[in-house]
């Protein structure tokens, strides 16, 4: 019996140990054997640093942006303050359960130059055109792509962050806020004094695992641009698929491919050092 | 006074801040609705008459009957239907075995199979094309269902870990006592009583195979052709002005999403933040 149950996840372990071998095997069956000279190519790759500085940037913007916004919507939903929070909860998690395909199709639509939506509004309405809105290179204009790209990641990933600080929120008793209150702390001494240090487990979890998700999705950009204009929203992990998929350098691809699970590997360590003993205790 | 003027101001500030994300949230998806409702002259000029009332059924009509976009998307009901049944099957097993037996690194096994979760999928998609392309199996319904049900499993195995973990002992020896195998304790009794997980586990790996595009771009889609990939094919297939058409093939793929999260909306929460947060 107990052999029976060890069996399938040991199956499964070996299933996902062929994966990782192959990456070994690959990169020596795949023509000539040529030690580590695509790891010594890559740091001479300007398109490496290319991807990176992107990665960096996408990453940076989607994870302050979720993290905040997230935190900000909880702490109003949870306040009180605002009639239908389970309503609007709802509605925050739309963008969320929406599959990547679809909500790709739904923001190039937005945005594209002559069909889109809201170029077609600015032409209608004047508010929009002196915020700026007005332009119609949203998706071509290397110069802001990876930026716009980074607004549609918080606008799917934001009700994640809204889940896992509403989990933090209601782990703190209400009774610490009557004290608070007794003793006369305002509402801004209350939210910085009580309440962050509280969350700040459940942020640094959501940071750390939202940075890993970020880091790897690459299925919306890879819809949406492409990568393109010339690699201007090329994040790593997409220049590593397109390097293996659209250029058939495979083995330069694998090489890329370890430098990107190296990178992983470190968020790994951090993520099971913090989450895993609450998540022991939970369970 | 001035206190109540501070409050009336915060709770304005709350309530702009919350209906403009609000907004935020829905104005993509709601466009291309809006866009799958129209006929499909109404993209030939310039601009194009998004604010026309002219409205039409006709776009979601062809899509659902007289195009490949139903075939699409009913063999990748059928693959997320059949990775998401192996996944719970055997991933609940093995949770199983790891939360009432005791053995050698049992912890240290545990935490492999959560890092296995964070292997990136950029990382063993060029492998992974180059194994099955060995075993010839590219372009199958099974490899799809393979790595799809493969690729949700540590965190059922996690999940459904704290599940059996809750669910007291003493059931079970009830059961031997009467006469049960363990085997037959197990799927009576225990498998049962697990059912909010493993409804979330079930609703997880569902998701995740419905959602992949990665995948069955690279390891299929000439033969099999799942309807994330379809909706590529359908958009430069119509190249030009056809917005329309794909809109409404895109809205069709939200309904079993927007049904399932009606429907199980706890479980949905539980299952996709992988029991990071229960409730």
């Amino acid at each position: 019996m107990l052999l029976g149950l060890m069996l399938f996840p040991l199956a499964w372990s070996f299933f996902t140990s062929l994966k990782s071998m192959s990456l070994f095997d690959l990169m020596m069956h795949s023509g000539e054997f040529v030690g580590f000279s695509n790891y010594a190519d890559i740091f001479q790759d300007s398109n490496f640093w290319n991807a990176l500085k992107n990665s960096l940037i996408y990453v940076g913007i989607s994870v302050i942006g979720q993290v905040a916004f997230g935190l900000l919507i909880a702490s109003i939903l949870h306040s009180k303050i605002v009639k239908f929070s389970g309503l609007f909860r709802a509605l925050f998690l739309i963008p969320w359960i929406t599959c990547s395909v679809v909500a790709a199709y739904s923001w190039i639509y937005f945005l594209d130059a002559n069909i889109g939506f809201l170029p077609t509004l600015s032409l209608n309405f004047a508010f929009l055109k002196a915020l700026g809105m007005d332009r119609r290179d949203w998706l071509t204009n290397p110069s802001i792509v990876i930026f716009v790209l980074s607004v549609i990641n918080i606008w799917k990933g934001t009700a994640f962050s809204m889940l896992m600080q509403s989990a933090g929120f209601q782990s703190i008793p209400g009774s610490v806020f009557e004290a608070a209150k007794v003793d006369g702390a305002n509402a801004i001494q209350r939210f910085f004094r009580i309440t962050i240090p509280i969350l700040s487990p459940f942020i640094l979890i959501n940071l750390v695992m939202t940075t890993m998700i970020t880091f790897n999705i690459y299925d919306m950009i890879l819809v949406i641009t492409g990568g393109g204009p010339a690699h201007a929203s090329e994040v790593l992990s997409l220049y590593v698929y397109n390097t293996g998929f659209v250029n058939g350098e495979i083995g330069y691809a694998a090489a890329l491919s370890m430098i990107l699970f190296a990178v992983n590997l470190i968020a790994t360590v951090f993520y099971l050092k913090y989450l895993n003993p609450r998540r022991g205790n939970n369970d | 006074m001035t206190n109540r003027k501070k409050r009336i101001i915060i709770k304005l500030l709350a309530y702009g801040f919350i209906i403009s994300w609000a907004v935020f949230s829905l104005f993509p998806l709601s466009t291309m609705f809006l866009t799958a409702l129209k006929p499909k002259n109404a993209f030939d000029q310039f601009p194009p008459s998004y604010f026309s009332t002219n409205l039409t059924l006709d776009n979601f009509k062809y899509v659902l009957f007289n195009s490949d976009w139903i075939k699409y998307y009913l063999d990748t009901i059928f693959i997320s239907t059949a990775a998401s049944i192996i996944a719970v099957l055997t991933g609940s097993l093995g949770a199983y075995a790891f939360s009432r037996y005791q053995f050698k690194y049992k912890r240290t096994i545990m935490v492999a199979i959560l890092a296995l979760q964070m292997i990136p999928v950029a990382s063993i998609v060029i492998p992974l094309y180059n194994m099955f392309a060995t075993i010839n199996m590219l372009d199958t319904y099974w490899v799809l269902i393979l790595i799809n049900a493969v690729g949700s499993m540590p965190l059922i195995i996690w999940l459904m870990n704290g599940y059996f973990s809750s669910i007291p002992k003493e059931l079970e020896e009830a059961a031997y006592i009467d006469g049960c195998s363990n085997m037959k304790a197990f799927w009576k009794v225990t498998f049962p009583l697990a059912a909010p997980g493993l409804a979330a586990s079930m609703i997880y790996a569902f998701v995740y195979a419905f959602g992949d595009y990665i995948i069955a771009k690279t390891l299929a889609g000439s033969r099999i052709i799942t309807y994330t990939v379809g909706l590529t094919l359908f958009s430069n297939q119509y190249e030009g002005m056809d917005i329309t058409l794909v809109s409404a093939a895109a809205f069709t793929a939200l309904v079993p999403i927007i049904v399932l999260f009606s429907i199980f909306h706890k479980y949905f929460i539980i299952g996709m933040t992988g029991g990071a947060l229960k409730e």
